[in-house]
């Protein structure tokens, strides 16, 4: 009798354990659709073994896509300085819908020798290009998404411990070298980003003024491409920002101008 | 057996241990949305909870009073007898109405409209008439549509002759009502105006559009062309008059002023100079409708006239502009010599119009040389007057300096003092050189005005008591005015010290009151704010304008209200004359409704902000700001910024400009920019809300001196 009704038990339990697994199997998407990739996710990549390198460097990249090809000089860059490294590795993935991603970088001359192709979306990848730094449990330390900002850029450089060749002065200025070009009368827009009232208090000699939020908008119309645009701000990350939108603009002639700094206070004895 | 009974039995407990798992999962899951269902229902019990009193959720009481008073005024105005003044202030009241409450407006729209019915072609009739049209304009800024079909119906309720004439004037009249409001919709009733005939205000109605659009205006300007075109007979000096659009006289200083020019025995616009910057295209096209209608030969001799003597003027340009056209008004003109009197034809007749200009050494000479007194007073009064038109003040003192007839000559010297301190305020806003004039003043109008003038620049300064002290100082000035002009007078100072937020608008409303009160109602209507200096048989008129106050009752009193709207109703109602009681307390309404605060939902609720793309996507209706025509006089351009909030219904609900090249242009980007409208917004949860966020428009002036206003590069 007992039997009989744990037979019973057992028939239910099996059809219940069944559907969840079926359920599961077959559609996990439906389950994972708005996932995506961050900090402290785990990924698993089909014959990728985390633990070979000490940390790995994801690039996830689309043929099709223009801020790819757009940071290719940054990834030149990078794949330089790895290739020095023995314990990071550094992996391109593609799209599984596209081919030839050796060809392509190639064609970009960036020197990435592991290419793989795989499902980006079922990794949480939802756009290119996205990077991303493993750790050996393929734990992701840290990721980027879209064309980085120098700022961005360096950052990235030296979390990986690894010396950055780009010159500062390709995108940054000092006070001292603007007043030279000032004086040169060099064709340059000094760009003060800041709200409109704190421009109203205090800006420098012919400085012009476009806050922020409004440069998106704004930057065609008023600012020449043949000009140096020298973008004065007050916050690193606002004016990182701004580099990056006249950057995606067109705009071939960026600069972010650095501060002095203060002068540090006399303690007295 | 036992073994497989227990592995069975390890499985099955296994499994219990996963089914009841998972039933507790589900049961947890099942509870919370039973949780969130009753949170849901129990905010919206208490969201269905009947608003207190007779109040509607969305009305703060405030509101409702302010229309419960506006009601009232209605009534009251209901109640006049004179049928004029409570037709016009009615349908006044009903516009001010028509957002917060449209039914009761339609009604008073509807009593204006059936008050303003005419019978008969007596003057009362006409003036009726007139009103009738005045109340369908205002009916226009709140409803196009119904508009239209109430100049229809008017126009066939005329008589068979008077119906086209009375259809367009109705419609051009409509049209100048709402040109600053609303272009798009004005431009739709001139061009109904065209289907019946051409008014006179046509040319007024595009001249001003002109300024606000070219091309529609000069789009309307062909279409009038081509209707004049297709007529069978064409009256000249209407066509004559047309041309101003085109051209002007030489050395005028207000470009659009109509230069008329004695010839032989009539009087025709003068049209000899070019106006700058006019297409080609137009003219070309003005000159070939010119040579077809003059080519049909007027029957009429008087007509022939006028035929001549704008042949006469079209001639030389069609040499420019049209050479192929030279034969055709060479051909009218040699058939029409023979046909009207020699005394037009000989080259004496057009000489005021080919005048050559007179330096100011010459003029005061030819003056000096005339041969008796009063003659000579005369040509110096003429001096004097041109000198004060142009700004020339110094040749207007010399002139005034040598007229021998003294009354005339100090009257003339304050008018200039005013002039010059008008023309200092309104050129470069110089205050202090306006102050010294103003203080050389005696008592009287011309001080008095200035001083307001003045007061109205200091009051937009911090220093309340200097601005105060000179209004006090205007009203003292006025009180030395014997005329009608006197208590407008006290009432725009009063209006001043009511924006100015000072206690002494009490006493000066009170003052002003009595004032209007203490003068018969025929002294108060048709005043001439001009000065008029008179020599002889000469009447010099000089006008009394400053550039920043008006003197209208409407606009005064309404800046009394909003001070404090009770006590203004209460000193509108003492007012004797029942046409100024009843403007009084509309205005009185219009505060009501001004000063109902926003709101309370609108107040609290935080919009949200987004992004310019943002901004535009959603818009449902946008309108460009149009280039105000001082900005483009003083070649004012570049960027302009404006803050915008909309409500959840997508009206916009808050603007403030952030950065403009000139005032002016904030206010024309504020006037398009409150016309928007937006699809209404909701947040996930479906709670309305508003939104906010930047516009950003370019005011260009291109190579031939047009204002274009351009969508930044990204919106094109």
């Amino acid at each position: 009798m007992t039997i009989r009704i744990l037979n019973i038990a057992v028939l239910v339990a099996a059809i219940v354990l069944s559907t969840v697994l079926v359920k599961k199997f077959y559609f996990p998407a439906a389950q994972n659709s708005d996932y995506r990739i961050a900090p402290d996710a785990r990924l698993i990549i089909n014959g990728i073994n985390w633990a070979d390198s000490e940390r790995t460097v994801l690039l996830a990249l689309g043929k099709e896509c223009k801020y790819c090809s757009g940071s290719a000089e940054f990834y030149r860059r990078l794949a330089a300085g790895i290739a020095g490294q023995t314990n990071i590795r550094l992996i391109a993935l593609f799209s599984e819908k596209e081919s030839e991603g050796e060809a392509y970088l190639e064609q970009l001359a960036v020197p990435i020798r592991e290419v793989r192709y795989t499902s980006l979306s079922s990794l949480g990848i939802k756009s290119v290009p996205t990077l991303a730094i493993l750790d050996r449990n393929g734990v992701v330390n840290d990721m980027w998404v879209g064309k980085l900002s120098p700022l961005k850029e360096s950052a990235l450089m030296s979390k990986l411990r690894l010396e950055d060749t780009r010159s500062p002065d390709e995108w940054s200025i000092n006070e001292a070298n603007l007043e030279r070009k000032v004086a040169n009368k060099e064709l340059l827009v000094l760009l003060d980003i800041r709200e409109r009232a704190a421009y109203a208090l205090k800006h420098r000699d012919g400085a012009r003024n476009i806050p922020l939020d409004e440069l998106p908008v704004r930057a065609q119309d008023e600012l020449p491409q043949d000009h140096a645009i020298i973008i004065d701000g007050n916050d690193p990350s606002q004016t990182d920002l701004a580099y990056s939108i006249l950057d995606s603009q067109g705009f071939a002639h960026v600069f972010v101008l650095v501060k002095n700094a203060p002068p540090a206070k006399q303690h007295s004895p | 057996m036992c073994v497989i009974q227990k592995s069975v039995e390890q499985l099955l407990s296994s499994l219990l241990v996963i089914l009841v798992t998972l039933s507790s999962i589900v049961q947890a899951q099942i509870q919370s949305q039973i949780s969130t269902i009753d949170q849901k229902q129990a905010a919206q019990k208490l969201g269905d909870v009947p608003p207190p009193a007779n109040l509607s959720s969305d009305d703060k009481p405030d509101a409702k009073l302010a229309v419960y008073q506006v009601h009232r005024i209605g009534e009251k105005l209901l109640a006049l007898r004179s049928v004029r003044a409570k037709a016009f202030e009615i349908a006044r009241l009903a516009a001010v109405l028509w957002k917060p409450d449209e039914t009761r407006a339609r009604f008073l729209f509807e009593k204006a409209l059936t008050l303003t019915i005419a019978n008969g072609n007596d003057p009362d009739a006409r003036a009726l008439s007139a009103l009738h049209r005045r109340v369908i304009a205002l009916i226009a800024r709140s409803d196009a549509e119904w508009a239209k079909r109430l100049i229809d119906s008017a126009a066939k309720r005329e008589a068979e002759d008077q119906s086209s004439k009375a259809a367009s004037a109705a419609n051009i009249g409509t049209a100048l009502g709402l040109l600053e409001e609303d272009p798009p919709v004005a431009v739709q009733f001139a061009e109904r105006s065209l289907t019946s005939g051409i008014h006179r205000a046509f040319l007024d109605f595009i001249l001003t559009l002109r300024k606000k659009d070219e091309p529609e205006a000069n789009r309307l300007f062909l279409q009038a062309l081509n209707y004049l075109s297709q007529q069978p007979a064409v009256n000249i000096t209407e066509f004559h008059l047309l041309g101003l659009y085109l051209f002007t006289a030489p050395d005028v200083i207000h470009p659009d002023a109509r230069v008329m020019t004695v010839v032989e025995d009539i009087f025709v616009p003068n049209i000899t100079a070019d106006r700058p910057g006019v297409p080609r295209a137009l003219v070309r096209a003005y000159l070939a409708t010119a040579a077809d209608i003059l080519w049909r030969m007027a029957a009429d001799s008087e007509q022939r006239k006028f035929s001549y003597a704008l042949c006469y003027m079209l001639l030389p340009k069609s040499k420019n502009a049209a050479p192929d056209l030279t034969a055709k008004f060479d051909a009218v003109m040699a058939t029409l010599t023979p046909q009207v009197p020699s005394g037009l034809t000989s080259d004496s007749a057009f000489r005021y119009i080919n005048l050559p200009p007179t330096t100011t050494e010459e003029k005061l000479t030819k003056a000096e040389n005339q041969p008796d007194h009063q003659s000579r007073d005369m040509a110096f009064l003429e001096i004097a007057l041109q000198g004060c038109d142009k700004g020339d003040f110094k040749t207007a003192r010399i002139a005034q300096g040598r007229i021998s007839d003294l009354e005339a000559s100090q009257r003339l010297a304050a008018i200039i003092d005013f002039g010059e301190g008008a023309w200092a305020i309104k050129q470069n806003a110089d205050l202090l050189k306006a102050e010294a004039l103003a203080n050389r003043l005696p008592q009287g109008i011309e001080r008095s005005i200035l001083l307001q003038s003045i007061a109205k620049i200091q009051g937009k300064g911090p220093n309340k008591n200097l601005t105060e002290e000179t209004v006090d100082k205007a009203l003292k000035a006025a009180r030395s005015i014997s005329d009608g002009r006197r208590p407008f007078l006290l009432l725009t100072a009063a209006a001043q010290l009511a924006n100015l937020k000072s206690p002494a608008v009490h006493s000066a409303l009170v003052e002003a009151i009595k004032d209007f009160n203490s003068f018969e109602e025929s002294a108060l209507s048709k005043l001439d704010w001009a000065q008029t200096v008179q020599i002889g048989p000469m009447n010099a008129r000089f006008p009394l304008e400053v550039a920043n106050v008006e003197f209208r009752f409407n606009e005064a009193f309404h800046a009394v209200a909003l001070a404090d709207p009770e006590a203004a109703m209460a000193r509108a109602e003492e007012l004797r004359h029942e046409n100024l009681r009843a403007q009084g307390l509309v205005e009185v309404g219009r505060a009501f409704l001004e000063k109902v605060p926003p709101k309370e939902s609108e107040q609290n609720e935080r919009p949200i902000q987004v992004d310019e793309d943002g901004m535009r996507k959603s818009a449902s209706k946008t309108v460009m700001p149009l280039y105000p025509e001082d900005a483009l006089r003083k070649r004012e351009q570049g960027v302009a910024v404006i803050e915008l909030q909309y409500d959840a219904k997508g009206d916009v609900v808050n603007t403030t400009v952030l950065e403009a090249p000139s005032r002016s242009i904030g206010d024309a980007m504020v006037t398009a920019v409150r016309q928007w409208k937006y699809l209404p917004s909701k947040k996930e949860d479906g709670t309305p809300v508003s939104i906010r966020g930047k516009l950003t428009f370019y005011f260009e002036i291109d190579k031939d001196g047009t204002g274009v206003v351009k969508n930044p590069k990204r919106y094109r």
